[in-house]
């Protein structure tokens, strides 16, 4: 790892970050854009891994963690609502969730 | 224990969540008194209220040492801490009777909403940007599950679906954008980064694009919890779809939230006095955000037909205005603009006593709030008519109501702050204002001049015939709501000086920097760009540069002032002419005593 | 006890200026929950607190100049400033001496004549406020606060006009009075404002007459602003007091309750007009043509209304345009110089027009409502205290010698011909021309005011349903009170240099606007004029006896069937409504019905009003296609604000 330049590290991040943005975007399945989600905060924790590493100090370490522990918490409600969402239409397909607008 | 002492606020506000939690869970499952669960919930808020605004201002933050460098606590964080409080304890008690009505479980409404505030204050008073998130992320978390928490109505749920997405996406970019400005700084706490731009700006450009790219990306994520435009979308949708003691909560608390950290932030870390020479500065992007803002929310509010739609396209056109403020600091101070929080309090009462009568409308599960629901309000409900009135003209910046002195004094301070070319801006916020009042003299429309439509059957409570919630406490947070708004517009004097300390306090000043870095025992990096422990090299250095930038500002101040002075001895000298020469003194034929007395010849 | 009044007399002031407003408010707000007899209480108790303070007050206000008190400063904006303060000199003395004292007696009146009325309450209440606004009037500093009081009589004398608006003649009559009084207050406040930029904001009166008698400035005797300034000014009491050409609104504020008519519309506000010349002497004084308009539409005045009061027959009609002509007398005695004989008759008109008017209140009260006095006769025998002290009045006002008006009057007329501008080109016509009306007015005077009372009170009842009967103790007793005062109270102004108690007392007030007059009289014309004036009354009440009560009964009839267009034009009021209608209140019709439809509806309304809400519409219609309810298209949007600013930022 310690072989790997800082910048190579941002661009991986900033791909999951991307990739994630991209599902959260176009996917239709409310799990799969959790997931996405997911991916997001992931590609940050890669983010600050690196600047930690290129740093050399362990601040970001406590973020992250910090950071994952959050992400669970949001998994957790994201799931209720997904729930919620089956409960009255007997899918999790975004596309219903569209009645309010204007 | 000090320190202790001062977290009481945040604790006392977790303690509530626990506590009705724990209530909850004893008793029964159909306890007719749950509704006192609301009220424990408010009363718990609004202790941490009080405690907010009687240990916090004033609290010197780096004396704490248990948690040093992870909370402020100045008179800033009072002021917003107790408007978020109050509106959160508004929030619980009207929903005291709107939730057995709605079929919404209170146990865990009340609980959610309780942690939220929580998450509100650590997110109002966080010193770092992990708290900042932290905060955040318990805040909002809170509110989607509380947007959704009516599980019979697809409308809430979606509205809860729509808010978690896009509040996800938003935190992504918030934290994101903290992980650029700890790449570029080092440093997680606010001063700290404050020091590490300041410090870095003279290098040259690749790092800045760090900073700029995290200051967008904070701009994306702080721009969507203001609900500001092009971020704005979620907010008509989960409004109206939400609860709408969780709608008040959000236009209020959360929006005050968000605009406390939004300025603390853009002030702090992006207003350093070297941050120029860029295509695009950080003030002109707030400036574009702010004026796209309040053009977009007022003109699609006048094709609303919704009361809550309404009311949040309205909050979008408050936070055009409020982002105006945020933009124009005096450049001399580089304080908040002091109209700023002022204008959040007047918006957020008005605000949460209009979303309260729209919440009592809500009887027997009701969810249509279209304008007609509203027709014969003043002759069935004359009471709610009125705080009807008086919020919706407080909203509209009609005298006398506190909208009125919001508006006043933020577009006063605004042109304060540069009189020749924020001329333009405040003239654009005025007529949007105009426009503005098109929507809500229509919501006052249908409350007093139009008669309901007579119709049979199912249909009579839409047109407007059910009856409105009789509630107690819900009628003592509206009463409350109202009144404020009375009292902010005929006697302004007390709350604007509490919003001048406030906005004084805004900036987190980097001497603190000096302070906090103290604790930098968890991070003694090699690269860190203030040394630990605090050596008397650093404070000896950061107290020069502070010196320096004092005198540059006194230097500034005194010459604006010579100036002025210039201009009204110019100005004196021209209308000498002018004038007629003063009459020579001559004794008045009749001595007029000045009360009571006599006066003889 | 003189030296604590004396030192108090500041607070008293204010006890005479807010305890009828204080009656006002406690009648006003809880009227209708109080019983009756509190109510009267109230109402009545409200003005003589009011009376005695006054009194206490101007007792302690002899011997000096003048007494003034600051409540508080009012408005300060730029060089404007306006104290709340009131000023306290000999002439506002005998001004607030007569509303509250008269303003005391007719509430008392009222408690009986308004008994049976169901707004009892809201009566006393708009009552008790006319009284606070006319204090407030007489004894403001600020030119502004007497204009605060002159609009706030205006606004009660249009609520007790229209006092039983449901009957829309009564409510019309209010309007009326209302829109032809906004006539004379445009003049008023214009006058105003432009004493404002000559005074450089401050408008208190001694300080206005400080910078007259400076000189200089503007104030210069003749000039021609100081001319135009006092002409809009006199326009504001020519509204007040119903002089020509806007006196068309008195006679039909008849509408009102009798006891009103007789407070307001006789005795006091109608007065405010003649007061205000009186109070700005110093000024009127120094424009001699101001002043030969002022003393010709006077003495015009009181000519033209007494001719239309002769052929009257509503017995309040008859006393309404008895007041317009008196208020001429009034007016002309201002306007030739003699201000002190000008408030003379205004006091002595006070006590005997309003004892005529309570006294036709009495008689309309046992008539059961019917005014017409063609229905009347007889009344004497039945109802004597209230014939007794309507025949002292009657004489008073005809100007029978040792009676109250007749010293007054004759004052006026004696002055017509003395005195002269002692400097300012003005006509010598003047004099004569105004003295032959105002002789002629006298005759008049006499003849229509007997024409009454022996049409009322002498012969047999001449309708069959009415079954008068004396009036109760409470309208009897002020009826008593103010016939003695229609008597005696000339004798405080007698004509003899040393007796001349009531010149004495003002001459602080006049004596700048009167030095700009000489006299060129001498006792023998003051007397000769004296003979002349009672043969004169005499003549005319003789002429009223043969014509309306003795052998030429019958000519009256043949003399009007002679007069033919003439005697109608008269009776139609020489049809000075009709032509206002014409020339004004039709063409304002027309163009405000043109504006309405195309200024109004279409310019402001369509075209700005709802304009632009349209096109903000039509443009939020468009704009909200984008907000679709799709949560990913949302989601896109926040890419694409986050592209477009990191586009801006980054280089």
């Amino acid at each position: 790892m310690s072989g790997v330049p800082l910048s190579w590290w941002l661009v991986l991040a900033t791909a999951l970050f991307g990739i994630g943005a991209l599902g959260v975007v176009t996917r239709r399945n409310a799990l799969v854009v959790l997931m996405s989600l997911e991916l997001m905060l992931n590609g940050v924790n890669v983010a600050f891994l690196a600047f930690a590493r290129a740093r050399g100090d362990s601040l970001a370490h406590a973020a992250v963690f910090i950071v994952m522990a959050v992400a669970a918490a949001e998994v957790a409600v994201g799931l209720a609502l997904a729930i919620a969402l089956f409960r009255h239409g007997g899918n999790v397909d975004l596309d219903r969730a569209r009645r309010m607008k204007g | 224990m000090n320190d202790l002492l001062l977290c009481a606020p945040i604790l006392v506000a977790a303690g509530t969540g626990i506590l009705v939690m724990a209530l909850d869970l004893l008793s029964g499952r159909d306890d007719p008194r749950k509704g006192f669960l609301g009220v424990v919930t408010a009363a718990g808020l609004a202790i941490a209220a009080v405690l907010a605004v009687t240990l916090w201002p004033g609290a010197p933050a780096f004396e704490m040492s248990f948690l040093k460098g992870v909370l402020i606590v100045d008179g800033f964080v009072a002021f917003f801490s107790a408007l978020v409080l109050a509106t959160g304890a508004a929030a619980a008690l009207l929903a005291v009777d709107h939730l057995p009505e709605q079929g919404i479980e209170p146990g865990a409404f009340q609980t959610l909403l309780a942690f939220s505030a929580t998450g509100a204050l650590a997110f109002v008073a966080a010193a770092d940007l992990v708290t900042m998130f932290l905060g955040l992320e318990v805040m909002s978390l809170a509110v989607y599950a509380l947007a959704a928490s009516k599980r019979s109505s697809g409308f809430a749920t979606e509205a809860g679906l729509k808010y978690f997405v896009l509040g996800g996406l938003a935190s992504a970019f918030l934290l994101f954008g903290v992980a650029f400005l700890y790449g570029a700084t080092g440093s997680l706490d606010l001063a700290g980064i404050a020091a590490g731009l300041a410090g870095g700006a003279s290098s040259a450009g690749a790092d800045r694009v760090l900073p700029q790219v995290a200051l967008v990306l904070l701009l994306v994520a702080m721009g969507f919890k203001v609900a500001a435009v092009p971020f704005h979308f979620w907010t008509p949708d989960v409004y109206e779809g939400a609860p709408t003691p969780v709608t008040a909560y959000m236009a209020g608390a959360v929006k005050a939230a968000g605009f406390a950290v939004l300025s603390r932030l853009i002030l702090t870390v992006y207003q350093a006095p070297s941050w120029g020479g860029l295509p695009l500065s950080p003030a002109d992007a707030l400036l574009g955000l702010a004026v796209l803002t309040m053009v977009v929310g007022n003109v699609l509010g006048v094709v609303q037909d919704d009361v809550k739609r309404i009311l949040a396209y309205s909050s979008i056109a408050h936070a055009g205005y409020l982002l105006l403020g945020v933009w124009a600091t005096d450049p001399a101070t580089r304080a908040l603009n002091d109209g700023v929080p002022f204008y959040l309090l007047a918006y957020v009462a008005a605000t949460v006593g209009a979303f309260g009568v729209v919440s009592l409308l809500g009887a027997r599960g009701e969810e249509d709030m279209r304008l007609p629901r509203l027709a014969g309000l003043s002759k069935r409900h004359p009471v709610l008519a009125a705080v009807l009135l008086v919020c919706v003209l407080s909203l509209a910046g009609i005298p006398p109501f506190g909208g009125f002195m919001g508006k006043f004094n933020l577009f006063k301070a605004v042109l304060a702050a540069d009189p020749a070319s924020n001329v333009t801006w405040v003239v654009v916020a005025v007529l949007n204002s105009l426009v503005a009042l098109y929507y809500y003299l229509r919501i006052l429309l249908y409350a007093y001049f139009r008669e309901p439509e007579v119709v049979s059957g199912d249909d009579v409570a839409a047109a407007g015939h059910a009856p409105a919630i009789r509630s107690a406490p819900a009628w003592a947070a509206i009463g409350v709501a109202a009144l404020a708004s009375l009292y902010l517009g005929i006697l302004p004097g007390r709350m604007m000086a509490a919003s001048g300390s406030a906005a004084s306090a805004a900036v987190v000043r980097p001497d603190l920097s000096a302070a906090l870095a103290a604790p930098a025992a968890l991070a003694p990096g090699k690269s860190s760009p203030a040394p630990a422990p605090a050596s008397p090299t650093v404070s000896r250095r950061a107290a020069v540069r502070d010196a320096g930038r004092d005198a540059a500002r006194d230097a500034t101040r005194n010459d604006r002032d010579a100036a002025r002075n210039d201009r009204d001895a110019a100005h004196s000298r021209s209308a000498a002419p002018g004038t007629r020469p003063p009459r020579p003194p001559r004794p008045s034929r009749f001595a007029a005593p000045p009360a009571g007395g006599g006066s003889g010849r | 006890m003189h030296a604590l009044v004396r030192d108090n007399v500041g607070t008293l002031l204010w006890v005479v200026v807010f305890a009828p407003l204080a009656g006002a408010i406690v009648n006003g707000i809880l009227g209708p929950r109080l019983k009756r007899g509190t109510v009267s209480l109230v109402g009545v108790g409200a003005p003589v607190v009011a009376f005695v303070a006054s009194a206490l007050a101007t007792w302690g206000l002899a011997g000096r100049e003048a007494v003034s008190t600051t409540l508080f400063t009012w408005i300060q904006a730029g060089p404007i400033r306006v104290d709340l303060s009131l000023w306290l000199d000999p002439l506002s003395a005998v001004m607030i001496l007569i509303v509250t004292g008269i303003g005391s007696l007719i509430h008392l009146y009222s408690t009986g004549y308004m008994h049976g009325d169901p707004s009892y309450s809201r009566y006393f209440s708009h009552l008790n406020l006319f009284l606070f606004a006319m204090l407030l009037l007489v004894l403001g500093k600020s030119l502004l606060l007497l204009f605060v009081g002159w609009e706030g009589v205006g606004l009660c004398s249009y609520l007790l006009i229209g006092f039983w608006f449901d009957d829309m003649a009564k409510a019309v009559a209010g309007k009326k009075a209302f829109l032809v009084n906004r006539i004379g207050d445009f003049g008023f406040l214009l006058g105003m404002f432009v004493l404002v930029f000559w005074m450089e904001g401050s408008l208190d009166v001694p300080a206005l007459r400080d910078a007259v008698d400076m000189g200089g400035g503007h104030f210069v005797p003749g000039g021609t602003g100081v001319m135009l300034v006092t002409l809009a000014l006199f326009l504001g009491a020519t509204g007040k007091s119903a002089q020509i050409p806007l006196h068309v609104w008195l006679p039909d504020a008849m509408a009102g309750p009798t006891p009103v008519s007789a407070l307001i519309h006789a005795a006091t506000m109608v007065t405010a007009g003649v007061y205000m010349i009186a109070r700005l002497n110093f000024l009127f004084a120094l424009a001699p043509t101001t002043m030969a308009i002022v003393a010709l539409t006077g003495a015009a005045t009181a000519l033209f209304a007494a001719s239309i009061g002769l052929v009257q027959n509503d017995i309040k009609k008859v006393l309404a345009y008895s007041t317009v002509s008196q208020l001429g007398y009034m007016v002309l005695g201002a306007g030739v110089g003699a201000f002190g004989a000008g408030v003379f008759h205004l006091m002595t008109h006070a006590f005997f027009k309003a004892c005529l008017f309570l006294g036709a209140g009495s008689v309309i009260h046992a008539m059961a409502g019917c005014q017409d006095i063609r229905l009347m006769g007889g009344l004497g025998k039945r109802m004597p205290w209230t014939r007794a002290t309507f025949l002292v009045s009657t004489l008073a006002i005809a100007g029978v010698p040792l009676l109250s008006g007749f010293f007054s009057k004759d004052e006026i007329l004696y002055k017509t011909l003395a005195l002269q501008p002692a400097s300012g080109p003005v006509a010598g016509w003047i004099g004569p021309l105004c003295f032959a009306m105002a002789l002629a007015a006298a005759l008049l005077t006499a003849t229509y005011m007997f024409r009454l009372y022996f049409l009322t009170f002498s012969g047999e009842l001449r309708s069959h349903h009415a079954h008068p009967h004396e009036s109760p103790a409470s309208m009897t007793i002020p009826l008593v009170v103010l016939a003695a005062g229609a008597a005696l109270a000339g004798y405080v102004g007698l004509p003899i240099e040393h007796l001349n108690f009531w010149e004495h007392w003002l001459h602080p007030v006049f004596e700048d606007g009167a030095a700009r007059f000489v006299s060129t009289g001498s006792h023998a014309l003051e007397y000769g004029l004296m003979g002349v004036s009672t043969v004169v009354a005499c003549g005319g009440i003789a002429l009223a006896w043969a014509l309306w009560r003795g052998p030429l009964t019958h000519v009256p009839a043949k003399a009007a069937a002679a007069a033919g267009g003439f005697y109608r034009l008269v009776c139609d009021r020489y049809r000075i409504d009709e032509l206002y209608d014409a020339i004004a209140i039709r063409p304002f019709q027309a163009l405000a019905r043109v504006t309405h439809r195309w200024l109004d509806a279409f310019g402001i309304d369509a075209v700005l009003v709802n304009g632009p809400p349209r096109a903000v519409g039509w443009i939020g219609s468009i704009v909200r296609v984008a907000a679709n309810g799709d949560v990913q298209a949302y989601a896109a949007a926040l890419f694409v604000g986050l592209a477009v600013l990191l586009w801006l930022v980054i280089p």
